[in-house]
């Protein structure tokens, strides 16, 4: 079997055309970015060849490390709240005897299919100040939490984390729901026979045979953190000043307000570095193992 | 849900999109080499300007990249009718402005695919001409008879930096307005300020009867930079773009006492909560719903606000941040605003320059013309006969500053229209942030280092 | 004991519901601005029921553009573009999840690129090669990007459910004669059918609801997708937000239609260790 398996030819027809379409629509402007970055160019004339200054500038400048903390800042909240969450919500589902079970998770997934405009536009109504839900929720709670919920430098990057969160859990949670009803139910029959809790099963042996999804999932929410554009341009653009900024958006900026193109791809290549280093780092850390058939582990 | 049914819509909505994408796909990708048919290929020979230009029964499609959002429909429409009245078998494919920082027109520019006539400003030409993108204009201008047209004070406005003309210009002189609420501030008892005492004065009264004393929309920064000039140009009417280009630093007495101003009132709470992530809807409502006293746009909102408020709109003839006293003395006339660069450009590798350029030229022209009949603006960049004109209600307030605008002073200009971009987008990011509460002198520092960023001469 | 079991499992329920029920609500409240003036949206009634329906929004949002033909284009690109994603990726999944090979681990970690393309700087480099391979201002503008940036994510949820099963499948298969094809095409793959529903899905979401790309590459109103049409409402002073809110209702609900007829397959578990057995 592991001959056929390592058939190169096969291999070849499966994998080639997959690569090949990437490396060429995908790649291939992501590798003329990394060129460009080297140039101090505008985007449409023939630029100077620069070298690496594009890269020296960078930890000079206020604002690229603005965005760079603030990626840091919103993956660290995605993966609490989509990450954790979502998959807190998911085991909780997993028990049989909750109602409305079809209901619950139709309606959790609903944020997720709306456009970001929309979502941005809610929440834009929510957090406004003055007649804000939030601020008047808080209000009729006698607490003083009212505040300036956007145009607080510190606070406004937590807030635009947590509307992305706030859509796109509903993802985690139906990928980690689907991974953990396809566990086979002997396992979770056998450890109950065993006297397990619910809580025992959950985290001795339902969340390390989730460990492939949950390794997806944080994958996708570092690199979403970091990545983040859609929910700056929409509610705050960027501001106050360049409170919120991600390096996505410092991209953007660079390119077409600046016209400093070269520059802009040069954060841009910071910025896909960032994203292969956490994969890397988080492959490490949740790397694939294999089970045998007993459900002992053992290290791939 | 009945899978079903689901999966039977589905289906047909599969099936008829494929059978009309496939009839269809095919036909658009032709029009968009831009080939002209085999009449104006015989017509147009170039150089003949003239012969092209007399047949005027050309068949032509024209890519068309303007503002085509709700309160612009009607004016774009009337203009291509104007058109279509001297062309009746050109015809306009529109696409709606993207509104994106000039993302998609450069792209195009790279592909080689511009529109054939777009709507453009300073910031789009500024990359657009650098690839020569663009048609120079200046003999064009006037073959069309448009420069004759310009009024005298807007004569230059077609040129750009680098001598070239890119642009028929259609954007009138606009001033931005501190607008107030007559009946907000009779309401309460508070006298309308005159200078920057009382202005401060009235501040504080209003806000201690809970009104805000100015609704904002800050997201957008040239409202801000409106803000800061008003203050400013009461020194050096080069406001802003004496920074921009240089020629001025914060730490000058003028702009120090300006921003020390300007400081004071927003730290004691002139603007809503919340105004940096405002955007026009919200504050105009602010200020149209009576909860806040003043309010800052353009004149071009006239029309709009006076809908809402009728008599109570007023707005200040001259910025009252004048110390008091020196009202008169410091530049009363000094206004934020004035001629923007914009206006519709051709693309350099359109078919038959000659043609396009009469089309534009009447484009522009009726949109100037669609704007007063439309949005009651009054003409100020091309002299226009109004009399001729059908009959428009045009809001008394509007005309007196109609007249006003004729003794305004623009030398200063919008945070968008600034030449240099490397001075404007982190000025106003800087702004912003100066909004959300910062030490004036570190106010001062931080614009003075971009000054000179920007190469500012001491 | 039973009994206090059953009460956790009702505060369970309730605190379930009422999280659905707070995700749900941007459906209602985009349903109620769609019928809303620009006033009531931004001050007078944001969260309420629309005090006056404004049904000519939705009269507007038809009027704006050409919404059939955008929604028909939308529909033929995602469909394509779908197409396009399931050939390339289930492959090449398969490959890198269950097949011996030096590179595979370059291999994903390349593919993974994708998830993270910073469209802002790639959009011109793209757009100038779309147009040397002659698609400027066609479907294939769009299609091309929309299946090469759409293969990451459902590679990773494939490989995740192909690495799943059991090896004994395989090992089965062969012993039984048949060709590594015969066993991909006609086990491993009927096995991921919720994977498959998962990552089309998710395909779906990515494409349906892309605006940057039709507004920046294609210029024929002929061509454009729904997402592109949303400029029309945009001015350069002001916005009607409303007749927008009715387009935006009117690009959802296919979305959404979608979704609940999928839900109940990606639910729908299959106890690997049955097909063992079996």
């Amino acid at each position: 079997m592991n001959k056929m398996l390592a058939d190169k030819k096969t291999i070849f027809i499966f994998t080639m055309p997959c690569i090949a379409f990437f490396s060429l629509i995908a790649f291939y402007p992501v590798l003329q970015t990394a060129v460009k970055s080297l140039y101090d160019w505008d985007g449409l004339t023939a630029g100077t060849f620069v070298g690496f200054q594009n890269y020296g500038r960078l930890p000079q400048d206020r604002v690229f490390i603005r965005s760079f903390r603030n990626g840091l800042v919103v993956a660290a909240v995605l993966v609490v709240l989509e990450v954790v969450f979502g998959t807190f919500l998911a085991l909780v589902m997993m028990d049989k005897r909750i109602r409305c079970r079809k209901f619950i998770r139709s309606s959790l997934f609903i944020p997720v299919v709306l456009s970001v405009t929309v979502v941005c536009q809610l929440w834009s109504s929510i957090l406004n100040p003055e007649i804000g839900l939030l601020n008047r929720v808080f209000e009729m709670l006698g607490l003083s939490l009212r505040q300036d919920w956007l145009s607080d430098k510190d606070c406004a990057i937590l807030v635009i984390a947590f509307v992305n969160a706030w859509q796109y859990m509903g993802y985690q949670f139906v990928i980690v729901y689907s991974s953990a009803n396809a566990i086979s139910t002997d396992y979770l029959e056998a450890a109950a026979i065993d006297g397990a809790k619910r809580w025992q099963v959950n985290f001795c042996i339902v969340l390390p045979m989730l460990r492939d999804t949950i390794r997806t999932c944080l994958i996708f929410a570092v690199t979403g953190g970091f990545n983040i554009y859609a929910q700056m341009q929409l509610l705050t653009r960027g501001g106050p000043g360049t409170a919120t900024y991600s390096m996505t958006y410092m991209t953007f900026r660079s390119a077409f307000k600046l016209r400093q193109y070269g520059y802009g791809c040069a954060s841009a290549v910071v910025l896909i570095l960032q994203c292969l280093l956490a994969i890397t780092l988080i492959n490490f850390l949740l790397g694939e193992r294999k089970e045998d058939k007993t459900g002992e582990k053992k290290k791939a | 849900m009945n899978k079903k049914a689901v999966g039977l819509i589905l289906a047909g909505a599969v099936l008829s999109a494929a059978l009309t994408g496939c009839v269809t796909s095919k036909i658009p990708a032709q029009n968009n080499q831009g080939q002209p048919d085999g009449e104006t290929v015989a017509a147009a020979s170039g150089t003949e300007g003239d012969s092209a230009q007399a047949d005027t029964n050309v068949k032509r499609t024209l890519k068309l990249y303007a503002h085509y959002g709700d309160s612009e429909r009607e004016i774009l429409d009337y203009a291509m009718a104007k058109v279509q009245e001297k062309y009746p078998n050109v015809t306009f494919e529109v696409e709606a402005h993207a509104q994106d920082d000039g993302q998609t027109l450069k792209t195009r520019a790279a592909t080689g695919d511009m529109p054939d006539i777009a709507h453009v400003n300073a910031g789009d030409v500024e990359a657009l001409s650098a690839s020569a993108s663009l048609m120079d204009l200046t003999d064009l201008l006037v073959e069309t008879g448009y420069a004759d047209k310009l009024a005298e004070s807007a004569k230059d406005t077609p040129y750009y930096d680098d001598g070239k003309a890119y642009i028929f210009p259609d954007a009138g002189a606009q001033a931005i307005l501190l607008y107030y609420n007559k009946k907000v501030f009779a309401d309460n008892n508070i006298e309308i300020p005159t200078n920057y005492e009382e202005l401060a004065e009235a501040a504080k009264q209003l806000k201690a009867k809970g009104v805000i004393p100015c609704a904002l929309f800050a997201k957008e920064g040239f409202t801000i930079g409106a803000f800061f000039d008003m203050f400013a140009m009461k020194y050096n009417p080069g406001g802003i773009k004496a920074l921009s280009e240089g020629e001025a630093h914060a730490s000058e007495e003028g702009y120090t006492k300006a921003i020390e101003k300007m400081m004071a009132l927003v730290n004691d709470g002139f603007f809503q909560a919340g105004c940096t992530s405002a955007d026009y809807e919200t504050a105009q409502n602010l200020f149209t719903s009576g909860q806040a006293a003043m309010f800052i746009n353009g004149d071009w909102d006239i029309a709009s606000l006076t809908q809402k408020l009728g008599g109570d709109l007023g707005y200040f003839t001259s910025y009252p941040m004048a110390d008091a006293g020196m009202e008169q003395e410091q530049n009363y006339y000094a206004f934020s605003g004035g001629y923007t660069y914009e206006g519709y450009a051709i693309s350099s590798d359109t078919e038959d320059p000659a043609l396009v350029a009469d089309v534009t030229a009447i484009l522009a022209e009726a949109s100037v013309v669609g704007n007063y009949l439309y949005t009651a603006k009054i003409p100020t960049v091309i002299n226009v006969d109004t009399s001729a004109l059908a009959d428009v209600e045009i809001p008394p307030l509007a005309l007196v500053e109609g007249e006003e605008l004729k003794n305004m002073v623009f030398e200063t200009a919008w945070t968008h229209t600034l030449k240099n971009v490397e001075f404007s987008t982190p000025f106003v990011e800087l702004l912003q942030e100066m909004l959300t509460g910062m030490e004036t002198q570190e106010a001062i520092d931080a614009i003075d280092e971009l000054v000179d960023s920007v190469g500012g001469k001491r | 004991m039973k009994r206090k079991k059953r009460k956790t499992a009702y505060v369970q329920t309730a605190a379930l519901v009422f999280f659905a029920c707070l995700s749900l609500y941007p459906l209602f409240y985009l349903a109620g601005y769609s019928l809303k003036t620009n006033d009531e949206i931004f001050y007078t009634n944001p969260f309420g029921l629309p005090l006056s329906p404004q049904w000519g929004n939705y009269a507007d949002a038809l009027n704006a553009f050409d919404v059939l033909t955008y929604f028909k284009n939308s529909v033929f690109t995602t469909i394509i573009s779908l197409s396009g994603v399931l050939v390339l990726v289930l492959p090449f999944s398969y490959a890198v999840a269950r097949m011996r090979w030096k590179w595979k681990g370059l291999a994903a970690m390349f593919v993974s690129i994708g998830l993270f393309i910073p469209l802002q700087v790639s959009l011109i480099p793209l757009s100038v090669l779309i147009k040397d391979l002659g698609l400027a201002n066609t479907y294939g503008a769009l299609i091309l990007p929309y299946i090469a940036f759409n293969l990451a994510f459902p590679f990773m949820i494939l490989s995740v459910a192909f690495r799943a099963l059991p090896t004994e499948l395989e090992e089965a298969a062969f012993m039984d004669g048949a060709s590594v094809y015969r066993t991909f095409f006609l086990i491993m793959l009927p096995l991921v059918k919720p994977a498959v529903v998962s990552a089309v899905l998710f395909a779906t979401l990515g494409i349906w609801n892309e605006f940057i790309l039709p507004t920046v590459m294609i210029s024929s109103n002929g061509l454009k997708t729904l997402p592109a049409g949303l400029a029309s409402f945009v001015g350069q002073h002001s916005t009607n937000w409303g007749a927008m809110g009715a387009a935006m209702m009117l690009a959802s609900l296919p979305t959404i239609i979608l979704y609940l007829a999928c839900s109940d397959k990606i639910e729908n578990s299959l106890t690997i260790g049955g097909a063992v057995k079996g």
